[in-house]
């Protein structure tokens, strides 16, 4: 006997669809659901992983530094950067280290929101050391080849909610985004937390959920990254690197006496730093300590391969105590 | 502008303010400047191209209607059918002709270089040219009555929610729509909105998320996969297909919807089908109609011998295999369909399985026969179909890469299926509208929730458009 045939499309005789009005009822739990959704993100955005309690910390961060330096009329030295600083710089042997070589004393402290780079650094110098009092003395910036150039794509999300200022996001979108798109997005993170912690929520609840979720995905983004590579270096040529955002953060600092220091960071194997970089640096006086072969350094003093593990971290600490040490602070 | 974008909302809420304070002809102007618009958005070059498209066929089918002799509307018909076969041939196949008869007279001995040249691929071309096609036709078979407003059949053409990947709308069903004032009833608020929600989740959460996984597995250089893997990628691309281009045909019937248009369903749950013919009654819905239509019954359809019948099923997948793509792997997922249905349609009921197991057995096992032709659909290589096939009988292992796609799937696809058994039960798409509002609220807040926190890594290309 042939199946009935139904007609999919169409409501059960004895039954409408709602109205508009009834309808309405509906949107209005909807849109109190996402209200309460922004509540609770906003709530819990402080506590969501160490690095959101260090970028809510970076107020009382900066401050610290200022009333300890006006205090004892040291040097500010501001560690700026990502993972690679944050795991690589031990301040108490860093400080050890000055004080055995009877260099004199500074005033530090670490700003490593993890996953930055170069535009990062930019609004989020313009945010947190706005105003004269919140100034360093000097600026030393750990980095590795990608997190300097301008073809590093740009964590929209991120780089709205956390690292620019309310004043400078017409900047952003004038500047640094491209299409309608970004710029929405960029204006909805700069007002919502669900939206600008979207990633870290997601990480969450799908390690929470999804077996192996985080060795998957990484699995599958090395998948889709050697794919690309393969695809681009079939068609395209790759493009030149470029510096502006470099500049602007040199500019920025320049603009208000800041002394940068450039770090190359340590790595399993020595990596190339573009002379253009280097010629920016020293176009603005700008100091440039060159941390890619530190002696005794081997692939061993790596945790994972990228960042530096515990005895990667008290040699780098204490070669940049040395390095430091010689240069002028102020 | 994507459905999926922040610029079409903004547009199709400017058009919508001006469309409902105008009267009938002004609507209809307004959402023609707005189809051009969005259009011209893709790429303002192929404008020309839709517009000869229009011109061609609106006159073509005037000339049939004024043509009092048989010979004249046919020469009417075949002048419509060579400008619209004949720019989607150029614009979509001449590459590949052209390589593969170069490659051919190669392999033959002959030194052949037929100058392949890079044309850009009009988006949509494929819809519109089948859409204005089936006008024609029908107004040359005497079913349709050919519009004299040039406006309102351009519209048909080129109406922006289906303009770029359908559904392919009949004539019969969509002209008399845009020639009469639009009849809004209570429900259109309510039933655009369940589309364009479930539209977006199917696109936006299930089918990008699925992609990237795919992408990840189908990008993986030979000899780094395991046979679960490379199962698991054909799981995502499955998902990932249906999300991406069911989505894009709920959003669009959604929005047109809320102007007061009806556009045809395009999907039905059509992984719950066991059976190649039901398939192709739930998938792609105003294609697989169009090819039976306008393809396979004038070839003849079932009304001839076997061997006539299966002929044709194979000509008519073929063609809808090719239809998608200019590659042979699309002409070999386009063979592998015909041959099910064929098989099937020699096979005929003889091994129908009974009761509820035997439903969920056929339905499971027909799944894995159309993930089967998904895989040389996706693939980029026969070379790589071949290994992912031999890799998945040879090299089962569960990896870390494997349990986090399985997870994904039934994370981001195990609710989606619950909810199309449970409306497949009742026999209708639109159950949750007749269930109470309190059961649709908590639905719609799952569907935001989802859409808010599960967006996809990359910001997601619909992939019908390249069709």
């Amino acid at each position: 006997m042939p199946a009935p045939t139904h007609d999919y499309d169409a409501l059960p005789t004895d039954l409408r669809a709602p109205t508009f009005r009834q309808e309405l009822r509906v949107v209005a739990v909807v849109l109190v659901f996402i209200a309460v959704l922004e509540v609770a993100a906003r709530f819990v955005a402080p506590a969501l992983d160490y690095d959101r309690r260090h970028i809510h910390a970076l107020p009382e961060i900066v401050t610290n530094l200022a009333q300890r330096a006006k205090a004892s009329g040291h040097p500010r030295v501001v560690f700026f950067g990502n993972s690679l600083m944050m795991h690589g710089l031990d301040e108490g042997i860093f400080h050890d280290e000055l004080q055995r070589l009877n260099a004199p004393p500074m005033e530090t402290t670490k700003i490593t929101p993890v996953g930055t780079a170069m535009l990062d650094w930019v609004y989020l110098y313009q945010r947190y050391f706005a105003t004269p009092e919140s100034q360093p003395d000097v600026l030393v910036v750990g980095f590795v080849a990608h997190h300097i150039h301008d073809q590093e794509p740009i964590k929209i999300r991120r780089l709205s909610r956390h690292f620019v200022a309310p004043q400078n996001f017409p900047a952003v979108w004038r500047t640094d985004l491209h299409g309608f798109h970004e710029i929405v997005q960029s204006a909805l993170c700069g007002i919502s937390a669900l939206e600008g912690d979207q990633p870290e929520h997601q990480l969450i609840l799908l390690n929470a959920c999804v077996a192996d979720y985080q060795t998957g995905v990484k699995a599958n983004n090395r998948l889709v990254e050697s794919a690309t590579v393969r695809k681009s270096l079939q068609n395209v040529i790759a493009p030149t690197e470029t510096f502006q955002r470099m500049g602007r953060f040199i500019q920025l600092c320049k603009s208000n006496g800041v002394k940068i220091f450039f770090v190359p960071m340590p790595q399993p194997e020595k990596w190339e730093v573009n002379p253009e970089a280097i010629r920016l640096t020293q176009a603005h006086a700008m100091g440039f300590l060159d941390a890619r072969a530190i002696d005794g350094m081997t692939e061993a003093d790596f945790s994972d391969g990228y960042h530096l593990g515990e005895t990667g971290k008290e040699k780098f600490s204490r070669w940049l105590a040395r390095a430091l040490s010689t240069q002028s602070l102020r | 502008m994507l459905f999926n974008s922040y610029a079409f909302w903004i547009f199709f809420a400017l058009v919508w303010a001006l469309y409902r304070c105008l009267p009938h002809r002004g609507q209809n102007v307004a959402l023609l400047i707005a189809s051009y618009f969005f259009y011209g958005c893709w790429d303002w070059r192929f404008l020309p191209l839709i517009l000869t498209t229009t011109a061609v066929s609106y006159f073509s089918a005037l000339g049939i209607a004024t043509s009092n002799t048989k010979q004249r509307q046919h020469t009417w018909m075949v002048l419509a059918a060579v400008v619209s076969l004949g720019l989607l041939g150029f614009f979509k196949y001449w590459g590949f002709f052209a390589e593969s008869a170069a490659a051919l007279l190669t392999a033959l001995g002959f030194h052949a270089d037929l100058g392949t040249l890079k044309v850009v691929l009009p988006v949509g071309i494929s819809f519109y040219t089948f859409q204005t096609m089936s006008y024609t036709i029908d107004v040359y078979r005497g079913q349709v009555t050919p519009t004299r407003s040039f406006i309102d059949y351009a519209l048909y053409v080129a109406y922006f929610p289906q303009l770029v990947a359908g559904p392919i709308e009949r004539s019969s069903s969509l002209l008399p729509q845009t020639t009469n004032p639009r009849i809004r009833t209570g429900g259109d608020f309510s039933e655009g909105l369940y589309l364009v929600l479930v539209g977006l989740f199917l696109k936006v959460v299930m089918g990008d998320n699925m992609g990237f996984i795919a992408n990840g597995i189908f990008g993986a250089e030979k000899g780094s996969l395991t046979g679960t893997e490379a199962l698991v990628g054909i799981y995502c691309f499955a998902f990932q297909i249906y999300g991406d281009f069911a989505g894009y045909s709920s959003i669009a019937r959604g929005v047109s919807k809320w102007l007061g248009i009806d556009l045809m369903t395009n999907f039905r749950m059509p992984y719950l089908a066991r059976n190649p013919s039901e398939f192709w009654q739930r998938w792609h819905i105003s294609l697989s109609s169009w090819l039976r239509d306008y393809l396979y019954i004038p070839l003849g359809g079932n009304r001839g011998s076997s061997t006539k019948t299966y002929r044709n099923l194979m000509l008519t997948m073929l063609l809808g295999g090719l239809w998608h793509g200019a590659g042979w792997t699309f002409v070999a997922w386009g063979a592998l369909h015909g041959l099910i249905l064929c098989g099937y349609r020699a096979a005929g009921d003889r091994f129908r399985l009974p009761g509820r197991w035997g439903r969920i057995v056929a339905t499971v096992g027909f799944f894995h026969l159309v993930c089967l032709a998904w895989l040389f659909f996706r693939a980029d290589s026969f070379a790589q179909a071949w290994e992912m096939l031999g890799l998945i009988f040879r090299h089962q292992e569960m990896t870390s890469l494997a349990r986090y796609g399985l997870g994904m799937l039934v994370f981001f696809c195990g609710p989606l299926m619950v909810y199309e058994v449970w409306l497949d039960q009742a026999h209708t798409l639109r159950r949750l509208e007749t269930v109470r509002w309190g059961w649709r609220a908590t639905t719609y807040c799952y569907l935001v929730f989802m859409l808010i926190v599960f967006p996809p890594p990359i910001f997601g290309q619909f992939i019908y458009f390249q069709f």
